[in-house]
């Protein structure tokens, strides 16, 4: 059976981010998304969604009865349960930019707030499946570390961090991910959440090494509807949130010029993202989170069916 | 619309900037944050193709403030007629200086420049001649220029100007100047001017300037006579008062003549002679430095009852050289003798020997007047020069003899027997008790003060002997010690007592004699000492010394100079005679030339000098920034008299100078321009504090 990629009766209630973001606490807007995007899903998909089926195991008192495998049951009698290879590892490391020009927003909902959102949301889903969630955040090199865990009280550390996460310094991406590669040594799920608005001659390097290191790597590019349009008219001096610099710009005549540099720079983290079999996602902060996250754990999910099938028939 | 200073329209061309700075491309002033400029290049900013309403209405705002700006600094007027304009023309008063400093070389010269200036002068506008020295005389009125036919006019005044000589009186440049302006006054024209002929002597009066208001509209051009060597002394009388340089008491009781010296800022003279004309006598001489004057003896003369004349010797400028000398003649003097039974025959009484040592001599002539002190009135203090009061006065009389003494007039107070202390010590002005002297057989005078001007002349050894003189009676006066100090002693008898005592009252002064020089009291009025003491009190009272009338070239000369009454001869230094009766025609002013005059004839002739004013020695030229400082509006002196086209241009000029000034519009348009600065800064406030507009769409 397969599920339906959007569901409308729970579209119709994903929460527009600007609504959203008037929610103060982190966790509980993290967790207002969550449940939003997961009545929007056919099943649940707390377990199993990025685990790869191993082999079965005898069950002991105080498995969860959920993974008996029921046709083994009624083939031999005997109650075994699915070991996942992922079961017991599974590991994710959030990788959080707070450099500055994540602070750029516009319609009240800046990128920084966007992605921290987003990082909470799947921090949150991560914990209830069970899963170890870390946090790393960045700008020009490694602000804040916190590594996979799952016990007590970690993710409220890990809330309360990224609550206080606030706007830092310039981008380095290259550095970044290399630190954050150092960190994570075990097999890892590493989400990355950026607006990539730094030079990507570092990134593919990186972004290999850590496939080489067998790390899952999921990037969401965090962007501004008004960098992706631009979408001013008045002649302005416009200032880099980063650099501070300023120029003089006509809209009219820069608009071309900066949507086809704009568009190659898009095109060239995708290719590398591609190359690297990096999954990419465009986290628009005009979107509802709801929306992102449904579609990529519907895809996530597909695609754990898939190797599941595969690994069964094999 | 006319202006005063179009050349300030070139200001206009300022308009020019605002309205390029309005159309110029100006970088944007509006900032927006964008998240990274990495794919942004600087794009060249549109000018505003469209400007909004309230640009150009703050375009035009300053355009309108500079232009109002300019507008005022042209100080625009309307020419209007105006309410008693004067009409065009130019009124001119020619000043020419007579005095006793432009005589001789200087007036040659001083005529020939009052020529060249009459010849400037336009037949069509006014003109008037004015000469001066002490005084001002109009030679040739408005009037009488403006009755001669056009082309008459200069010709006339010509022949005015020529039929004028010098003077001998001083320079009063004040009262000309005041004179020359009240003059003008009544002309109703756009051009005032005196033109002002003299050699500018720093010896001029400008007294009459000190509180004088200049009118803005006269002005003043000098034509200047130079003198062609400043080098100049000047011989002038001198009162005893000048002898600064003498304090001696003796010295100045001296009747040696002194006359004053004086030596021109930068002379290069030095040495100088007095000589009397006419005598072959000695001479005087000395040294004086430039810019000095002293006071020296003049030499002896060999003919003293007679008028002279002392002559200096040193410089080339003969005019203030000589010093005319009248003789001197006795001085009257009214003696007012107040005592009780006062008798002229009776040898008992002071007054017969007052009498007889008081007789008319070349140096005093004494009037004595006897009065009772009951009879004595205030009309007898006022015409009396003197006192001896040998009686208490009434108590009514008390005060007004103190207030006459006070006044500056001298008393002898003989102290009698059984004098009233009360009384006395009203005269006196302080207390003190009087008692007659026990003293047996008689007392001498034992302690003498020679030093003292009224005893002085009986210095010398052979006289100063008063041991013979003996006072049979005398009182003994008891003065606080406080009041002591009051009375300067002359003379102790031998008992220690005062014998006389000098008081000053005021002005005046008292001598108080503690004995009478009747021989009941003493042996003075008998002894060949009493004369010569009596000529003494008199002198230092100043009415021993003979009278010397002297006065300055135009001073009137008062009735009371001569004694005969009537109609007298007066007979002047030119030769001629003028008949003068001072009880109906006052003082004498026909006193136009340095020299002796002499009122009357024969024993009663009475002979007073007229000299030339000193001030008119000092030749030194004056700074024409002294009139500047009095408010005298100068022209430039070497500028010509305008023509008559410079003239009306002029006058246009400045009739349009009163337009302006009285229509003041300049003050409007700075009105207007500061309201229109208001506007703009309001309105630029306004839009600088509106949103640009959203920079996203």
């Amino acid at each position: 059976m397969t599920e339906p990629s959007t569901n409308a009766a729970a579209e119709s209630t994903w929460i527009d981010p600007v609504a959203l973001m008037r929610i103060q606490s982190l966790e509980l807007r993290a967790r207002v998304v969550m449940e939003g995007f997961i009545k929007g899903m056919h099943r649940s998909p707390l377990h199993g969604f990025s685990a790869e089926f191993s082999e079965y195991r005898q069950y002991v008192t105080g498995d969860d009865p959920r993974f008996i495998d029921w046709k083994v049951v009624a083939r031999s009698d005997r109650y075994y349960v699915k070991k996942f290879e992922e079961e017991t590892n599974l590991r994710c490391q959030l990788l959080l930019d707070v450099s500055a020009s994540m602070g750029y927003g516009t319609n009240g909902v800046t990128k920084l707030d966007y992605a921290r959102t987003l990082t909470a949301t799947l921090a949150l889903f991560l914990k209830e499946q069970g899963d170890a969630v870390g946090l790393t955040m960045f700008d020009q090199g490694i602000t804040e570390y916190l590594p996979a865990r799952n016990r007590p009280g970690h993710m409220h550390a890990l809330m309360m961090h990224l609550q206080r996460a606030r706007q830092g310094r310039g981008t380095s991406l290259g550095v970044s991910l290399k630190n954050a590669g150092e960190l994570v040594r075990r097999r890892a799920l590493i989400v990355l959440v950026s607006d990539f608005l730094a030079p990507l001659d570092q990134l593919e390097s990186e972004l290999s090494l850590l496939g080489v290191m067998r790390h899952d790597v999921v990037v969401f590019h965090a962007l501004d509807p008004s960098e992706i349009e631009f979408r001013f008219d008045q002649a302005a001096a416009f200032h880099d949130i980063e650099s501070g610099r300023q120029l003089p710009i006509e809209p009219e005549a820069a608009r071309d010029s900066y949507l086809s540099r704009f568009r190659a720079h898009l095109k060239r983290l995708q290719d590398i993202c591609s190359r690297q079999g990096v999954e990419y996602l465009q986290a628009r902060t005009d979107r509802p989170l709801e929306e992102l996250l449904f579609g990529f754990l519907s895809a996530r999910r597909k695609l754990s069916v898939r190797h599941r099938s595969s690994h069964a028939a094999s | 619309m006319s202006f005063l200073f179009p050349g300030f329209l070139l200001g206009l061309a300022a308009i020019v900037i605002p309205i390029v700075l309005h159309l110029r491309r100006q970088p944007p002033t509006n900032a927006v944050t964008f998240s990274s400029l990495m794919f942004l290049e600087k794009t060249p900013v549109r000018p505003k193709s469209r400007r909004r309403l309230e640009d150009w209405l703050l375009l035009m705002l300053r355009c309108l403030a500079l232009a109002l700006l300019t507008l005022m600094f042209m100080r625009p007027f309307v020419r209007t007629p105006i309410v008693g304009e004067k009409s065009s023309g130019a009124a001119t008063v020619v000043v020419l200086d007579r005095s006793a400093s432009m005589r001789e070389v200087l007036w040659k010269e001083a005529l020939a420049m009052t020529s060249d200036v009459v010849n400037g002068l336009a037949e069509s506008d006014a003109a008037a001649l004015v000469t001066f020295d002490g005084s001002v005389k109009t030679v040739l009125g408005f009037d009488a220029w403006s009755s001669a036919a056009v082309g008459q006019r200069r010709t006339m005044m010509r022949a005015e100007l020529a039929k004028l000589q010098p003077g001998w009186g001083s320079t009063d440049l004040g009262k000309a100047l005041v004179s020359a302006v009240e003059a003008l006054n009544d002309r109703q024209v756009a051009t005032k001017r005196i033109v002002l002929v003299s050699d500018m002597q720093e010896g001029a009066a400008l007294g009459a300037l000190d509180s004088f208001t200049w009118p803005e509209d006269v002005a003043v051009s000098v034509v200047r006579v130079q003198h062609a060597s400043a080098d100049n002394l000047t011989l002038s009388a001198s009162a005893r008062a000048d002898d600064s340089t003498e304090t001696d008491t003796k010295a100045k009781s001296d009747t040696m003549m002194r006359v004053r010296v004086s030596n021109s800022a930068g002379s290069r003279l030095d040495h100088f002679s007095l000589a009397w004309r006419g005598e072959a006598g000695d001479k005087a001489q000395g040294t004086l430095a430039a810019g000095t004057s002293r006071v020296i003896a003049a030499p002896p003369r060999k003919k003293e009852d007679e008028d002279g004349v002392l002559d200096l010797s040193g410089d080339g400028i003969d005019f203030d050289d000589h010093l005319y000398v009248a003789r001197a003649h006795p001085r009257k003097a009214e003696i007012l003798c107040i005592g009780k039974g006062l008798s002229r025959t009776d040898t008992a009484s002071p007054l017969f020997y007052l009498t007889r040592a008081l007789q008319p001599n070349a140096l005093v002539e004494p009037t004595l007047v006897a009065k009772e002190p009951a009879d004595l009135s205030e009309d007898d203090l006022a015409k009396a020069d003197f006192a001896v009061v040998s009686s208490d006065l009434p108590a009514k009389s008390v005060a007004p003899f103190r207030d006459w003494l006070m006044a500056g007039h001298h008393a002898v107070l003989l102290v009698r027997e059984g004098a009233d202390n009360m009384g006395l010590a009203s005269v006196v002005g302080f207390p003190l008790t009087v008692s007659e002297s026990t003293a047996p057989n008689y007392s001498m005078l034992g302690d003498l003060n020679f030093d003292h001007a009224i005893l002085s002349p009986f210095a010398e050894a052979g006289i100063r002997d008063f041991t013979k003189i003996r006072f049979w009676r005398h009182r003994q006066i008891k003065v606080a010690e406080a009041d002591a100090a009051k009375m300067e002693i002359l003379a102790r008898f031998d008992d220690g007592s005062v014998a006389w005592a000098l008081i000053p009252a005021g002005k005046g002064w008292l001598l108080m004699m503690s004995s009478g020089w009747q021989p009941a009291d003493s042996q003075l009025a008998v002894s060949s000492k009493f004369v010569p003491l009596l000529y003494s009190i008199l002198d230092h009272a100043g009415l021993a010394s003979p009278e010397s009338h002297s006065f300055v070239v135009g001073e009137p000369i008062p009735t009371k100079e001569w004694s005969a009454s009537g109609t007298v001869a007066v007979k002047c230094p030119d030769g001629t005679s003028l008949p003068w009766d001072g009880s109906k025609q006052g003082a004498f002013a026909a006193t136009n030339t340095p020299g002796i005059y002499i009122f009357g004839e024969g024993n009663t002739a009475t002979s007073v000098a007229v000299n030339v004013a000193s001030s008119e020695g000092r030749l030194a030229p004056m700074d024409e920034q002294r009139l500047r400082d009095l408010g005298v509006r100068m022209t430039d002196a070497s500028r010509r008299v305008l023509s008559k086209e410079e003239a009306a241009k002029e006058a246009l000029q400045q009739a349009d100078n009163e337009r302006e000034q009285r229509q003041r519009i300049w003050r409007w348009l700075a009105l207007a321009a500061i309201v229109v600065l208001l506007m703009e800064t309001w309105l630029a406030g306004r839009r600088e504090a509106k949103p640009e507009g959203a920079a996203i769409a």
